[in-house]
């Protein structure tokens, strides 16, 4: 039964993508969520130092992005000559 | 002593070096590993068949030729063409990293019997030899004549043909065609006809033309006359001549041979010499030895010995040249392709007087010195140039051997007093010169030697001082400038392209000059001056070489990645780069490594040393951990009392340093260095620093006994700046261990920032210290001047508006900085270490002098006298 106002106990779903990472990573993708704004920012929960979920339509992205800013930090010498 | 294993050991560790030991050849293919700090690692990627005609190979290369060119903005449009990839002319008078690096020789067909030669030569010179082919040790000895290392760590190494390497190949009597020949007999494939009519094409304008010191004037002489027209014609050396009234056209000096470079020389010290003065061999023989070498080299090739040249008796023209213009004639000599040969033939000079010195019986030289020396007395006559050798390697006695090589009056030039403190002492325990011929100019003392020749040692700053001198200085000075030398020894001379001193060194005249340095790098690639300045680099020492026979400590290179607490990680990620700076060196999982090390180093009884180039980090991190440090802002007397009992308290273990530790300290005993934080990317900075600890020799026992940690943030900006400052010590052969965990951290006893409590109030302490905090000790002196601001208490800053100086300054710095009060401390719980020691310092005085007279103050004197008047009164009274 259903009363007219809805069920005060109704349990939200929402469908997102488990992140597993260590503390430090998570604190750059807080970083890249923070630096977005509105219908763009990816995170959906933050769960604790190891885990978060983010939106499914952004895991590619997120995955880019993250690479990225760990490359800024490694010096590769180059590869080619 | 029990060694346990050192806490790297036991772990997962990556090895930037990945060469490890091939004993077929196949090129195998290496992954790069995406993030690690991949120092020097090469990659090889092969066919899948060893024995296949083509072979390709493709060297990872250090792009720090594009870097150097891209951080400091080349001077022109001519520079830009130097760096240019491709670009096949240039030469790199001490860069070996202009140009392509990488030797492509898909298209080179292999000789039948290639695995039995070491060399790989493409056709602009760059030459990779394979140290575990045999041979390998006989091909490098004749690389290290005609060619300049790159690269030298423990498998390949690598090396290039450049002009200058060629010339000194030459005027050591190897010829062009020998040189080719057995080139080609080392190398797998047949040497490209580029590469030879390369070679040829060098080598042929050497030595044509001369620049010889005669009667204290500078002639430039040459036999050929149509060498002598194009210099002649040529602008910039028409502006430098110098033409006498008297004079009309070039002087002819007459028929004067020229003589061919012969090696019966023995430079003292060596087997050789004492051999020959004990009347064992004869002088003629004397050259034999070196002959053999050829001899060797000849079995190689099927040639009997090195062809002679034929004395020439063309006359020889010559014109004079400005003494100031020294460099200009030099480097615009190079640059028309007829480079200027300088040598000096001291045996046959017979203008200035002779220097009665010569090395004490006892000393001994050691292989890689007479090496060096013998490049640069090659052929009997003294040439001028650079001489690279580690830390620690004997340095000194190369020059104090030179000179007495020489025999002829020398102008030693250090880097400050002390210096020239230990130069003294040194000259006088190696050779048996006497008190009165041997001098210091320092500000401290002042004297001239009274023979007619000697040798006078002085610091850069005294002779390169512009504006007035005291009246005994200057006296000095003209003594200096009005005699003719003939040796002019530079110590530390990385220095000595700076613009102060070029000038210092363009006003003497000198018939030879020696440079001696540890680090030929510098990061503004003023180093290619030098061999304007001085003379090319005759010789460099390979390290590892020198570690392997003991003269030179073997150090195990490491580096710590920690990773960054959360909480520092999320500020980090949010603050401009100076707050960064602070950030990654205050990281408490740093500071936890930091103590882990240093606990485990002192408890196998190491002297640790700790480095940080921020100062604000030193004194957090010495005051946490409960250590002395010293840097710029520590009084002169606190720096002697903590060194001295770093040296000899078995207490105290270890220090703290910052900038000011790097060259002008003097640290035998330290056998661990830790570096927490650095200054982006110095090459030089992180070879000098492993200089102080090359000396530790006291246990000799296999395995490493010195060790060199860095530590680095993980994620930061640390890890880009750190691998590319490890790139000259991986040249040097050093590979870096990479530590990401350390055993026992946990379970430590003391270990600080325990909490997550303690992480955040260190955090709000390093949030809210100011920016300026990030820079260095420097700053503060920049803002004064340069001076240490010690005004006495009452006295208003004046402001001196005479000439250039603005009458008001703007300069932003923190607000203790602006009020003066910079070097208060208002915090009593973290009590510097350095004052415990002042206190014991004063203690131990006055129980010694019992409190007592003209010692106290007077305030305490007054005190004391009311206090045992009420004490008789006491006793008497009562």
């Amino acid at each position: 039964m259903s009363s007219a106002y809805g069920d005060a106990y109704a349990v939200k779903v929402t469908s997102g993508v488990l992140v597993t990472c260590d503390s430090a990573a998570k604190q750059i993708l807080l970083h890249l969520d923070s630096k977005r704004d509105g219908p763009y920012k990816f995170m959906i929960r933050d769960i604790d130092e190891t885990h978060m979920i983010i939106k499914r339509e952004y895991v590619d992205e997120v995955r880019d992005s993250l690479q990225d800013e760990l490359e800024k930090n490694t010096y590769v010498q180059d590869p080619n000559l | 002593m029990s060694r346990s294993p050192s806490p790297a050991s036991s772990l997962d560790f990556f090895e930037s070096d990945p060469s490890s030991g091939e004993e077929e050849y196949v090129p195998r293919r290496r992954q790069r590993k995406v993030g690690a700090a991949a120092g020097g690692s090469k990659k090889v990627s092969g066919g899948p068949n060893a024995g296949g005609p083509k072979i390709k190979i493709n060297l990872a290369a250090i792009r720090r030729a594009q870097d150097v060119a891209g951080a400091h903005p080349a001077d022109g449009p001519v520079e830009e063409e130097d760096y240019g990839v491709g670009d096949d002319d240039d030469e790199g008078y001490f860069d070996g990293m202009i140009g392509k690096r990488g030797v492509d020789l898909s298209n080179q067909s292999l000789k039948s019997d290639h695995a039995l030669r070491p060399l790989w030569v493409d056709d602009t010179g760059n030459i990779i030899v394979e140290a575990f082919a045999p041979f390998a040790k006989q091909a490098q000895d004749f690389l290290v004549a005609i060619a300049e290392p790159v690269s030298r760590p423990s498998l390949i190494h690598e090396y290039r043909i450049t002009k200058p390497s060629l010339h000194s190949a030459m005027s050591i009597g190897l010829e062009t065609k020998v040189i080719i020949e057995v080139l080609s007999r080392l190398s797998k494939t047949p040497l490209s006809p580029r590469l030879t009519g390369r070679i040829e094409e060098w080598t042929a304008s050497f030595g044509k033309v001369r620049l010889v010191l005669k009667n204290n004037r500078y002639f430039l002489e040459t036999s050929v006359p149509e060498f002598l027209q194009t210099l002649m014609t040529d602008e910039v050396i028409r502006d430098c001549r110098v033409t006498a009234e008297a004079e009309a056209g070039p002087t002819v000096f007459g028929a004067e041979q020229t003589a061919r470079p012969r090696r019966d020389y023995a430079i003292p010290g060596t087997e050789e010499a004492r051999r020959a003065e004990r009347g064992e061999i004869e002088a003629g023989a004397i050259g034999q030895r070196n002959r053999d070498n050829d001899d060797l080299i000849g079995a190689v090739i099927g040639i009997g010995e090195a062809d002679e040249m034929d004395d020439e008796d063309d006359a020889v023209h010559s014109f004079e040249v400005a003494g100031e213009r020294m460099e200009d004639v030099r480097r615009r000599c190079k640059d028309i392709d007829l480079p200027a040969l300088e040598e000096y033939d001291f045996r046959n000079d017979v203008q200035n007087p002779n220097l009665d010195i010569q090395l004490k019986p006892m000393t001994v030289i050691r292989p890689y010195q007479e090496m060096s020396l013998a490049k640069m007395f090659g052929n009997g006559r003294a040439r001028s140039g650079v001489i690279v050798l580690p830390c620690g390697a004997g340095k000194t006695l190369v020059g104090i051997t030179a000179a007495c090589t020489i025999k002829k009056s020398a102008l030693v030039l250090c880097t400050s007093a002390v210096s020239v403190a230990q130069w003294k002492q040194q000259f006088l325990h190696f050779s048996n010169i006497s008190e009165r011929q041997i001098c210091a100019f320092t500000q401290g003392e002042k004297e001239m030697f009274t023979t007619p020749a000697g040798i006078v040692i002085s610091t850069y700053s005294m002779i390169a001082k512009t504006g007035k001198r005291a009246h005994d200085a200057e006296k000095m000075m003209q003594f200096l400038r009005s005699r003719e030398w003939g040796f002019l020894l530079l110590d530390e001379v990385h220095v000595a392209p700076a613009d102060m001193f070029r000038k210092c060194i363009n006003n003497f005249k000198v018939h030879a000059k020696l440079g001696l340095t540890a680090t030929l790098v510098r990061e503004d690639d003023r180093i290619g001056d030098l061999g304007y300045l001085i003379g090319p680099k005759l010789y460099e020492a390979n390290w590892m070489d020198l570690a392997k026979n003991g003269h030179i400590a073997t150090v195990q290179c490491a580096e710590v990645w920690c990773p960054m607490t959360p909480q520092f990680y999320r500020e980090y990620l949010r603050k401009s780069s100076r707050k960064r700076i602070l950030l990654h060196a205050m990281n408490p999982n740093k500071v936890q490594a930091a103590q882990f090390l240093i606990n485990y180093h002192e408890s196998r009884g190491d002297k640790v040393i700790v480095f940080s180039d921020n100062v604000y980090a030193l004194e957090a991190y010495a005051k946490k951990l409960g250590k002395s440090f010293i840097h710029g802002g520590t009084p002169e007397g606190e720096r002697l009392r903590i060194l001295s009992r770093f040296q000899h308290d078995p207490q105290l273990n270890t220090i703290f340093l910052s900038k000011v530790g790097d060259t002008s300290i003097d640290l035998p005993e330290a056998t661990c260095l830790i570096q927490i934080s650095s200054h982006f990317g110095s090459r030089r900075q992180e070879a000098q620093r492993l200089g102080r600890i090359l000396r530790a020799k006291r246990r000799n026992d296999e395995g490493f006994n010195a060790f060199f940690y860095s530590l680095v943030s993980k994620d930061t900006q640390e890890m880009y700046y750190s691998s590319k400052r490890q790139g000259f010590l991986i040249d040097q052969g050093y590979a870096f261990k990479v530590i990401t965990e350390l055993h026992g951290l946990e379970s430590m006893p003391n270990l600080v920032f325990k909490t997550i409590s303690e992480q955040i109030s260190l955090l709000e302490d390093v949030l809210n210290t100011s920016d300026d905090k990030a820079e260095t000790a420097d700053h503060y002196m920049r803002l004064n001047n340069g001076k240490l601001m010690k005004r006495p208490a009452g006295t208003q800053p004046t402001l001196s508006t005479a000439g250039s100086m603005p009458a008001v300054q703007r300069f932003t710095a923190p607000l203790e900085h602006l009020s003066g009060g910079q070097n208060l401390s208002y915090r009593e719980q973290n009590k510097s270490i350095n004052k415990e020691l002042a206190r014991d310092e004063r203690q131990n005085k006055r129980d010694r002098v019992g409190g007592n007279g003209k010692d106290q103050h007077n305030l305490f004197k007054k005190r004391k006298q009311e206090m045992d008047a009420i004490k008789k009164q006491r006793a008497t009274g009562v």
